[in-house]
């Protein structure tokens, strides 16, 4: 067997803000195979999104290894660590996060261009991008011009522009309505494949989660084949 | 830096100016522009008037060298004028004297003796002194200063007495008084030397008011700026000690260092406006930091490194900084033409014919970079506030 692209090695983290810790998993492990579609379902509080920012490298775990490509993020220097989030992952979250000053297009190519990608080839790519998600007419538009499903796919977009191997996407269409979800669910599913992608997707929707290749269920800080 | 953190920190400071119109970043740069205009106009006015009494001094009292000598040999001035870089000597007398006119009018005075030919050769001098009627006086004239000479109800071709303590050694002192024709009336553009100087030809102040300790020889130089180090290269020329010899600035210190703390404690003063504005444009990005929070986290989780967000709010000041160091010092040049041309004094209670503006470049620089350093350093300091957005927290908790 190859190689995970993304390994959880006996990962503990724990917050200590109050005076009784809060442990949300201890000793956890976890693989995930390069090109694989993998689901996170689990009650609120359980730790998804932090299991989820953990991969994403913007955690640290209290002890133990999280591994990306084989390379231990928590111990990465500042550098490497940020070029591992602009080229090593594409994020998408339950909110969009587009930058309101900004047009769609732009929304897309600035982490490219701010990447050292110059700005024609960012241009291009997410031009493309933007044509897969059926927002080629909107690239103009401010994300204040969008409707909620529109801003998700332009989300979508921008966590393809690096072309990362590993795409996290926390609650994607928590906030859709069902029609605008059901969109944003075939549109993510389908781009993972199209541009072969490995997904990490932490969802409540058991639909959704059934339609990954391999779902977990994270409760009491364990996580279990669902 | 690349071009994109350029773009982003450009749509960030136009995005705001949009969305609040006199945005912190409109009102620090209004602010910042009103200090380098200030400072610029102010400061070429102080630069004007000092200038202008710095030159009427140079070229009409001190000179840019002035030996001390009580008889001057041929040979010592022939001297002089061999060095390279002098352009002028003039074997001259100052002494002390009470001026009255038949009108009745009695004043102090300072008499200088000028050798014939004295505006021909000294070019400085010529240009320095203006008739405002008559001229240079013959044997038996005398010319005052155009100040002293209305004081004194004085006119051309009327009588002024001299009256001076001649005598050799202290007990045989008794006072000499001589009678001569005014010949002309004189300004200098500096009020002191138009309302106390009286000019008479240097034969008969030496004749009649003037003793040997009164001698001197003004020394004119190319570049009075080397005054300091020429004073050295003349008392070898002449083979005196160097103390004889005293440079212009050397001999107005009291009133030239006046001048300077003049102007320091100005810039200082009106400086201050730049410090109070890079105050405001220090919280104002340290908001825009905060109201920006969702978006830096978001960057900061795509890649950007916190230093390099924190070059786009520094960026902005920058850019604050430089366009009103450009605004506010095309202004102040303006402002500092217009302001002598306004007529904003009496040139009669004032005794100045128009207000004098001149900038000098390194101050205006020094302005421009003054401006230009506390915007960007404001901004830089508060742009640190990006060190606090944890990309983690942000993005969970939105």
């Amino acid at each position: 067997m190859n190689e995970p692209l993304l390994e959880f090695l006996r990962v503990t983290k724990e917050f200590r803000e109050t005076a009784e810790p809060v442990v949300l998993f201890r000793d956890l492990d976890f693989a995930l195979q390069s090109g694989h579609s993998v689901s996170l379902m689990g009650e609120s509080g359980t730790g998804k999104s932090t299991f989820l920012q953990l991969a994403a490298g913007l955690d640290t775990p209290s002890s133990g290894a999280v591994l990306l490509g084989g390379r231990e993020i928590s111990s990465l220097p500042e550098k490497d660590l940020n070029e591992l989030r602009a080229q090593g992952v594409g994020l998408v979250f339950q909110f969009h996060f587009l930058l309101k000053e900004f047009s769609v297009l732009e929304n897309v190519l600035l982490p490219a261009w701010l990447a050292g990608t110059p700005r024609v080839k960012a241009t291009k790519r997410a031009l493309e991008l933007l044509e897969q998600v059926g927002l080629s007419a909107r690239q103009g538009h401010f994300p204040a011009q969008l409707s909620g499903g529109e801003k998700q796919r332009a989300a979508l977009a921008r966590a393809l522009i690096n072309d990362p191997p590993l795409v996290l996407a926390d609650e994607p269409t928590g906030n859709l309505d069902e029609r605008n979800a059901a969109l944003v669910q075939d549109l993510l599913l389908r781009l993972v494949v199209d541009h072969h992608k490995t997904l990490l997707l932490v969802t409540h929707d058991k639909v959704f989660a059934g339609r990954t290749d391999l779902s977990y269920r994270l409760t009491a800080g364990k996580l279990e084949r669902s | 830096m690349n071009a994109a953190l350029g773009f982003l920190a450009s749509r960030y400071l136009v995005s705001r100016r949009k969305h609040r119109g006199m945005g912190s970043s409109v009102s620090s740069f209004v602010g910042l522009s009103a200090g380098v205009v200030v400072l610029n106009s102010v400061l070429s006015v102080m630069n004007g008037f000092q200038l202008t009494y710095i030159e009427s001094l140079m070229e009409v009292s001190s000179s840019h060298i002035r030996w001390s000598t009580a008889a001057p040999h041929q040979e010592a001035l022939r001297a002089l004028e061999g060095v390279p870089g002098v352009v002028a000597v003039l074997d001259e007398t100052e002494s002390q004297s009470l001026v009255s006119t038949e009108a009745g009018g009695e004043r102090g005075a300072v008499v200088r003796g000028f050798p014939p030919g004295a505006l021909t050769r000294d070019r400085g001098l010529a240009a320095h002194l203006d008739w405002e009627s008559g001229g240079m006086p013959q044997m038996g004239e005398v010319a005052l200063g155009s100040a002293l000479a209305h004081t004194l109800g004085a006119y051309l071709g009327g009588t002024v007495r001299l009256t001076a303590l001649t005598g050799a050694g202290f007990s045989l002192l008794a006072p000499t008084t001589l009678e001569y024709r005014l010949a002309g009336t004189f300004s200098t553009g500096y009020y002191d030397l138009d309302a106390t100087w009286v000019i008479l030809p240097l034969a008969e102040a030496l004749a009649g008011l003037a003793g040997p300790q009164d001698r001197l020889v003004a020394i004119k130089l190319k570049h009075p700026e080397d005054a300091s180090w020429m004073r050295i290269k003349l008392a070898e020329a002449t083979g005196r000690p160097p103390g004889e010899f005293r440079s212009w600035d050397e001999f107005n210190s009291a009133f030239y260092g006046a001048l300077r703390t003049e102007k320091t404690s100005m810039m200082v003063l009106v400086g201050l406006i730049f410090l109070v504005v890079g105050a405001n444009l220090y919280f104002s990005q340290k908001r825009a930091v905060l109201e920006h929070r969702e978006d830096l986290a978001l960057l900061r989780a795509t890649g950007t490194s916190a230093s390099r967000l924190r070059l786009v709010f520094t960026l902005e000041g920058l850019t604050v900084g430089t366009s009103a160091a450009v605004v506010g010092t095309i202004a102040g040049w303006a402002l500092s033409l217009a302001l002598g041309s306004l007529g904003l004094f009496s040139s009669e209670a004032f005794y100045i014919p128009a207000v004098p503006a001149r900038m000098v470049v390194d101050e205006v620089l020094a302005i421009a970079v003054a401006c230009i350093a506390s915007a960007t350093v404001a901004a830089g300091l508060a742009s640190a506030q990006v060190l606090r957005v944890a990309p983690g927290e942000v993005l969970k908790h939105a």
